[in-house]
């Protein structure tokens, strides 16, 4: 599509839109007021001829009237008086012809001979007297008058006509000539303004494109940081496990075999005082006794707090033995029944997971002994291709409502959640339908 | 987005330029409406045009003449001119117990041959010559009477003659006022009028004078010679020519002497009076019996006596035949 090409068919529809109406108007304006003219001019003159007739008819009968027998031969000199006279210039002829249709004019065949019988109207009165018709006046109007002007009239409307249609054909062909030049300018501009759209839009693509792969770029930096942070804080939490299980190695190592050869000691020290004086020995013996009572608070105390330090037990037995032993604990001292169901696999999983997975049942275990009251609790650890699953499930008084608000927890279920979320787990703690509380974590295998 | 835009063009849709359809239907419907309107202009043109053919413009000839039923009296019709004396002649000769004749009221001398013709009358009144078309015709004329031609004015008029020139100047339009300032009034008889022609026959550039004034309009026409009597008489200043030889006493008319000379029957007869015309009996073919009865008293000595009591000169065979030469 060019503009110059929607121009030179624009003006063609309107000129052949224009074109008919223009002859239309030239024919309609040209031929109207001639014609309007001429039929008007016509009825003017035949109107006048009867006019004329009638009153010619009038002075005829009169004369008629006065004298019956010789009006004919008197009336010619009236009629001759009439036409001199009395008459209108456009009036060509009047003839008077008696009953027998016998002009009363001798010379009225030289006279009509002279006129211009093609350009004549006649009309026709007749002339009456006691109810008899004595003669017909007859009154011829010349037309050529008339037909000069209606030619005239033709010619001058003629050319009205042909200005005016020229005019009609005319000024709107130029004003659509106007616009479309306008039309054409606009629409250059508008491709112009067009291609400086796209261009703009190209552009903007081009700059969407490199800032989305700059947000992508930084993403993949930002999930490397956030991986390279987990890895740091799981090494973190390994070293501080090293540390804590070194500890308890070294406290149960040293300590432990020390505070037992101290009770060693201790028992020999008894046994050789109850040979000694019997009323010191008594005491002695007394305090022997009570010694090796605190000794074995103190071993226990340690023993406790080397548990609680790290699980060292896991890499002394495993993970399976270790929780099979902690559930055995538990029963042991909190004088409930623990069901376990444990699906750890053959498979070695990563040394944080798997401490993880001992805290996260070992705390469920302390807080149902602590708050839930309960007479069973069942705890499953299941390893699947992707995740490690946890679940102590109990059936005590259930989640006091304050409990429930993250905020409200206490220190060990949160502790507990920083733990699993470091390995990009989750622990969720909710009431069960029939009372009760269910503790789970479900924590990947392969940190990303 | 933008992309999409670009495939609808802007050319297309509303310019419009593809309907080469619609302009067809527009264009009959202008060429039935133009031919519509140039047809209704040619149909009205066609009927305005039309109306009644008079009968007489055919190349059928004139019905023939249906004669009138007769009566027994003699029929008489003709120019005013002769009737005062023709009516004071038959008056007498039917005093000598003739049948009284009709003596019809002025047609003219053009009328009274016309009702000859048509048998309307048996003898036609004629103030002047007959043509040789009327001869042709068979009419015999029969002079009887010289009538003076007389410049006749309203009483008022101060002036008693007037000569060839003052004639002319007069009936030219020349002279406009009497001696005393009064207006002159000039009263013409109707073209072909005899005593006109009479007076022409001496004055010869009166015809052209008349001719002229007739196109121009200029003076008024009296038809007959009654009614230039009352004309005159009723008209201040007024002037035209008489022709029946004889005035009446009891109206305010006046004749002038031509050149000195007044229009009586010795200046008639001595021929110094130059201004006149010659009456005549007119019949078809020759005077039948109560026409030849009729003549010959008018020719008879009180016929004649008569004849001169009206001012005129009373002609014999003579004095007709010096006519027709
Ligand atoms: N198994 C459970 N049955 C009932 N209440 C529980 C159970 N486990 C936790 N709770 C409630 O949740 C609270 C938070 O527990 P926790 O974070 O371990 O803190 P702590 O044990 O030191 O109170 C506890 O105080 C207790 O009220
Ligand atoms: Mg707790």
């Amino acid at each position: 599509m060019t503009p110059p090409l929607v121009q030179v068919r624009l003006r063609d529809y309107l000129a052949a839109q224009l074109r008919p109406l223009a002859i239309v108007l030239a024919a309609v304006v040209a031929v109207t007021a001639p014609t309007a003219f001429y039929v008007l001019g016509m009825r003017a003159l035949t109107v006048q001829a009867q006019v004329a007739s009638r009153q010619v008819g009038d002075v005829i009968r009169s004369d008629v009237e006065r004298r019956p027998a010789m009006w004919k031969y008197d009336a010619v000199k009236l009629i001759e008086h009439i036409r001199t006279y009395e008459l209108q210039e456009s009036i060509a002829r009047v003839e008077v012809v008696d009953d027998r249709d016998v002009p009363i004019d001798p010379h009225h065949a030289t006279a009509l001979a002279e006129l211009d019988q093609e350009h004549l109207l006649w009309q026709v009165s007749e002339v009456l007297v006691n109810n008899t018709v004595v003669a017909h006046v007859w009154v011829a109007m010349s037309t050529l008058e008339l037909r000069r002007q209606a030619w005239a009239l033709l010619a001058g409307f003629g050319g009205l006509a042909v200005v005016l249609a020229g005019l009609v054909f005319w000024l709107p062909m130029r004003a659509v000539g106007r616009a479309q030049h306008e039309i054409g300018a606009l629409l250059a501009r508008l491709e112009a303004s067009k291609a400086e759209l796209a261009a703009l839009n190209a552009g903007l693509e081009r700059l969407v494109a490199a800032r989305s792969s700059a947000l992508t770029t930084a993403l993949l930096e930002l999930q490397e940081k956030e991986h390279r942070l987990r890895e740091l804080s799981l090494r973190a939490v390994e070293v501080q496990e090293q540390q804590q299980r070194s500890i308890a190695r070294d406290l149960h190592d040293s300590a432990g075999q020390t505070l037992t050869a101290i009770r060693i000691n201790l028992q020999l020290v008894g046994n050789l005082l109850e040979q000694a004086r019997p009323d010191r020995l008594e005491r002695c013996v007394e305090l022997a006794i009570r010694t090796t009572a605190l000794v074995d608070e103190t071993v226990e105390e340690i023993r406790r707090a080397v548990r609680s330090l790290g699980p060292s037990v896991i890499e002394d037995v495993g993970l399976t033995r270790a929780l099979e032993r902690l559930c055995e604990d538990v029963e042991q001292q909190g004088g409930l029944l623990v069901e376990t169901q444990l699906a750890l696999g053959d498979r070695t999983l990563p040394p944080a997971l798997e401490t993880t997975c001992y805290r996260v049942v070992q705390e469920g275990l302390t807080n149902v002994i602590r708050h839930a009251r309960a007479g069973q609790v069942s705890v499953k650890v299941t390893v699947n291709t992707d995740v490690l699953e946890v679940e102590v499930v109990d059936d005590g008084i259930g989640l006091p409502a304050a409990a429930r608000a993250a905020s409200n927890a206490g220190h060990g279920l949160v502790g507990m959640r920083e733990r699993v979320e470091l390995l990009g787990g989750r622990l969720d703690i909710a009431p069960e339908s029939d009372g009760g509380t269910r503790l789970t974590a479900v924590i990947p295998l392969r940190q990303t | 987005m933008i992309r999409a835009h670009r495939s609808t063009t802007i050319g297309e849709v509303p310019i419009g330029p593809d309907h080469p359809r619609s302009t067809a239907p527009w264009a009959t419907v202008a060429g039935l409406t133009v031919l519509t309107v140039l047809g209704l202009a040619l149909w009205l043109l066609v009927g305005s045009a039309r109306g009644p053919q008079p009968p007489f413009l055919g190349e059928a000839g004139v019905a023939p003449i249906r004669r009138p039923a007769r009566v027994d009296a003699l029929v008489l019709a003709g120019s005013g001119s002769n009737l005062p004396v023709t009516r004071a002649l038959t008056a007498a000769h039917a005093a000598t117990g003739a049948a009284p004749p009709v003596v019809h009221a002025s047609v003219g001398s053009g009328g009274g041959l016309r009702a000859l013709i048509d048998g309307a009358v048996d003898i036609a009144l004629v103030s002047r010559a007959l043509s040789p078309a009327d001869r042709g015709a068979g009419m015999v004329a029969v002079p009887y009477a010289r009538a003076p031609v007389m410049l006749a004015v309203h009483s008022s008029v101060p002036e008693r003659d007037l000569d060839r020139e003052g004639l002319l100047a007069i009936f030219d339009g020349r002279r406009t006022a009497w001696a005393d300032g009064t207006p002159i009034v000039v009263l013409q008889r109707e073209r072909g009028d005899s005593s006109h022609a009479a007076v022409a026959r001496v004055v010869a550039a009166l015809a052209d004078v008349d001719e002229t004034a007739y196109i121009a309009r200029r003076w008024r026409v009296i038809y007959d010679d009654v009614g230039m009597q009352d004309a005159i008489a009723s008209t201040e200043g007024s002037i035209g020519l008489l022709g029946s030889g004889s005035l009446p006493d009891d109206l305010p008319i006046r004749t002038l002497t031509f050149e000195g000379v007044a229009p009586t029957v010795a200046a008639l007869t001595d021929g110094s009076y130059p201004l006149y015309k010659d009456l005549a009996f007119v019949t078809l073919g020759e005077p039948d019996a109560r026409a030849t009865e009729l003549l010959r008293f008018v020719f008879s000595a009180p016929g004649r006596e008569i004849i001169e009591a009206h001012g005129c000169l009373p002609l014999g065979h003579r004095g007709a035949e010096a006519e027709d030469r």
